[in-house]
């Protein structure tokens, strides 16, 4: 009896002893960071950190002391260096705002403008790519005729356009509060905000959509991207409208889709 | 032995009982969850990307999937499955990307999805670095939705299976892809991000082995499993613009100015609104807002304008339109005097109308013109309608003005010799034929239009001419003439 009772003490240590082992060990394939054969999941090698910190209202994750965080890349190789603050699986996000714009009456006399917002971040990958993959405002059959290349807006000549940066509002735009009218009296639209600075966000607009002052549109074009993983970067889509004497009358609409796509 | 002994011999031997039993207890442990997870044996694709054509939520469309290959073993099979809530290899949380919205669409095209393997030739906006071309994955393949959500017919999973022979050996240097062309994005109740896996397969017999029993958790293993990768999508908002452009007619009529330093300024023969201002003394310009009242006098002389039997005298005026009518417009003109009877058509007239003793040229045909004689000839009164001209200066002007044959017959239109035409310079008209399309008749009579097509700023000169008798009354002979422009949208 006594003798028994001794195994089962042993026993059960060396059952805590194996259990003890294995934290760390067991080989998943979900785990966070791992080679072929070993592999570890929420171990964090530093001072410490809290994982979903949270009160009844807010969450967060928490890091200390560690040696360094974020996102750092060459031309071919980046990694994602943190603890658990870094998401770890490919990811993007892509948000569009200003989804119904009306821009008034066209006419030949005037310029009209728009502005429309869009937001995107991606981790884990090479990087991203906007398009705009919709054909420009359309009446019937009828395509009200869309920039080929980088141009000022022109009073009495049939144009529709955009770009993705700040403006100066077009001559006789009109600005004040209404349907198709500037920002403010003197600019149309907005540069490229990084969210929160730009140590975090690294989208730009592409070369033809980031010339101030100028417009152009073609369905299908890349009008953003970036090179690498990014936080959230902040585009601002400004349009402009010209139309002429001839333009066909009724009215134009244009269903503008964005898609974005990561590389991982 | 002794008891002491005794008591050190149980004690290892409980010892080492409970430790033995302890390790086998922790081989098992860790020899089972090696059989469990499974993890496809190949390596993590590269450069993969799934473009689609719509980001629209709900909406059809087309997914390209390109990716490099991490092995060059011929493969035989291909699962792409798509997952609402995480990419990665292995997590058997997968779920429809829609699952649980208002509204779920999401589809890869039914039991039988469409999947095309023609690569792409222009290129695809990759950006680190930017390939040219994608290679369309080789070989023949079977595409089937798997993975049926709920009861619906639409499915979550795409499965390829190749023909005998597989893909061929790959190459890890070349971005490979196929088209989804009969996939229907997710419509979350707000757009937003989702998610695909790919696990590439390799048994010598296709659709053996691992696809065969292919779970999110359950990819297989190698040699059989090869490649694999995840990716995030997105669908988003639509931007929806919408802008009004309204029908316009813009037309007006508008007197002659004399030439600057003009040594005839009673007979001025320059459109105020042709945009030629070098030349114009005053008034000049490039719209109708430079138009002058065409009140016209015609006649010769030095202190007051006569007509004769002498010669044909002539006035002229200019009209100006623009229109963004689809069709056009189309000009009529409608005479005040409407001097009913034979011969008094449309003339001028000393009793406001009620006789034209100088009447319309006398039309015995639609179409027919006669020429004014002087000396001999009766007294008569027409229109000549020059063809249309652009407007000097703006750059935006287009279009045409096209006279009816009835005022212009292409052949006597010399206008060198204005105020005073040689007899057969110009042939007129004042067609009133009939009494339901003539200058007289409700709507007046067509004397041109803008070629069934819109036009801007678009001019035409109008030249009316009148000729006495040897027995026209004395007197001052008026006349109206009303134009008309009506635009066809």
């Amino acid at each position: 009896m006594v003798l028994f009772r001794k195994v089962v003490s042993a026993l059960i240590l060396s059952l805590l002893v194996a259990a003890t082992g294995f934290i760390g060990s067991a080989y998943s394939d979900d785990l966070q960071a791992k080679s072929s054969t070993y592999g570890v999941s929420e171990v964090q090698f530093g001072s410490g950190g809290v994982i979903n910190s949270c009160s009844t209202t807010y969450c967060s994750n928490q890091t200390l002391g560690d040696t360094g965080v974020g996102n750092s890349k060459s031309n071919n190789y980046q990694v994602q260096a943190g603890g658990n603050v870094t998401d770890r699986q490919p990811y993007i996000e892509f948000n569009v705002a200003n989804t119904n714009i009306d821009v008034g009456v066209l006419n030949s006399s005037s310029t009209k403008v728009a502005t429309a917002t869009f937001s995107v971040k991606t981790y884990l990958a090479g990087g991203y790519v906007v398009q705009t993959v919709s054909p420009p405002p359309k009446n019937g059959s009828y395509a009200l005729h869309a920039l080929t290349s980088p141009t000022s807006p022109s009073i009495g000549n049939e144009q529709f356009g955009i770009n993705l940066v700040a403006n100066s509002c077009p001559s006789n735009a009109p600005h004040p509060p209404g349907q198709g009218t500037c920002t403010t009296a003197t600019t149309l639209g907005a540069n490229r905000q990084q969210l929160p600075d730009a140590s975090f966000g690294f989208g730009y607009p592409t070369a033809n959509y980031g010339q101030t002052d100028k417009f152009m549109y073609k369905q299908g074009d890349i009008v953003a991207k970036s090179d690498s993983s990014s936080g959230t970067t902040l585009f601002t889509i400004s349009y402009i409208f010209n139309t002429t004497n001839v333009t066909p009358g009724g009215t134009y609409t244009m269903n503008q889709i964005l898609v974005a796509t990561s590389t991982f | 032995m002794s008891s002491e002994m005794k008591r050190i011999v149980s004690r290892a031997t409980a010892l080492f009982v409970a430790l033995a039993l302890g390790v086998s207890l922790t081989l098992i442990s860790v020899l089972t969850p090696s059989s469990v997870h499974a993890f496809p044996g190949g390596g993590q694709v590269q450069y993969r990307a799934i473009y689609m054509s719509t980001s629209v939520p709900g909406a059809p469309a087309t997914y390209l999937v390109s990716f490099k290959p991490a092995s060059t073993t011929s493969i035989t099979g291909v699962i792409v499955d798509f997952c609402q809530t995480s990419p990665i290899i292995g997590d058997s949380n997968c779920g429809s990307p829609d699952n649980g919205a208002t509204t779920e669409t999401f589809d890869v095209g039914g039991a039988t999805p469409t999947v095309t393997f023609a690569g792409t030739s222009s290129g695809l906006p990759v950006t680190n670095p930017a390939p040219a071309t994608t290679t369309g994955l080789p070989g023949t393949w079977t595409a089937s939705g798997i993975d049926q959500i709920g009861a619906t017919g639409r499915y979550r999973t795409l499965k390829l299976v190749s023909g005998a022979g597989g893909s061929g050996a790959l190459s890890t240097s070349t971005i490979y892809s196929f088209a989804i062309t009969s996939m229907k994005n997710p419509k979350q109740d707000t757009p937003g991000t989702f998610y695909a896996r790919i696990i590439t397969y390799t048994n010598s017999t296709p659709g053996s082995g691992a696809i065969s029993s292919y779970a999110p958790g359950n990819e297989g293993s190698g040699p059989d499993a090869l490649d694999y990768g995840g990716f995030a999508l997105a669908t988003t908002n639509t931007i929806n613009i919408t802008a009004k452009v309204q029908e316009t007619l813009t037309f007006c009529t508008s007197g002659a100015i004399p030439e600057s330093g003009s040594l005839d300024p009673q007979h001025p023969l320059l459109d105020p609104m042709d945009g030629s201002a070098t030349t114009i003394a005053a008034g000049g310009g490039n719209s109708c807002t430079s138009a002058t009242t065409p009140n016209l006098n015609i006649g010769h002389g030095t202190n007051a304008l006569v007509i004769s039997n002498e010669q044909i005298d002539t006035a002229s005026a200019f009209m100006q339109i623009s229109t963004n009518a689809t069709h056009g417009a189309v000009i009529r003109m409608k005479a005040g005097n409407s001097c009913s009877g034979t011969g008094n058509n449309a003339g001028l007239s000393v009793d406001g109308g009620a006789n034209c003793a100088i009447p319309g040229i006398d039309n015995t045909a639609a179409g027919q013109l006669v020429t004014a004689t002087p000396n001999t000839g009766n007294a008569a009164f027409g229109l000549f309608v020059n063809t249309g001209y652009l407007t000097t200066g703006v750059s935006a002007s287009t279009g045409s003005i096209v006279p009816d044959p009835n005022y212009n017959d292409g052949t006597h239109t010399t206008t060198t010799n204005l105020p005073t035409p040689l007899v057969n310079d110009l042939y007129y008209g004042m067609d009133n034929t009939t009494d339901t399309l003539g200058v007289a008749s409700t709507y007046g009579d067509k004397i041109a239009d803008t070629g069934d097509a819109p036009c801007n700023t678009v001019n035409a000169q109008l030249v009316f001419a009148a000729i006495a008798s040897l027995t026209t009354p004395a007197g001052i002979y008026q006349g109206s003439e009303n134009l008309i422009a009506t635009g066809t949208f």
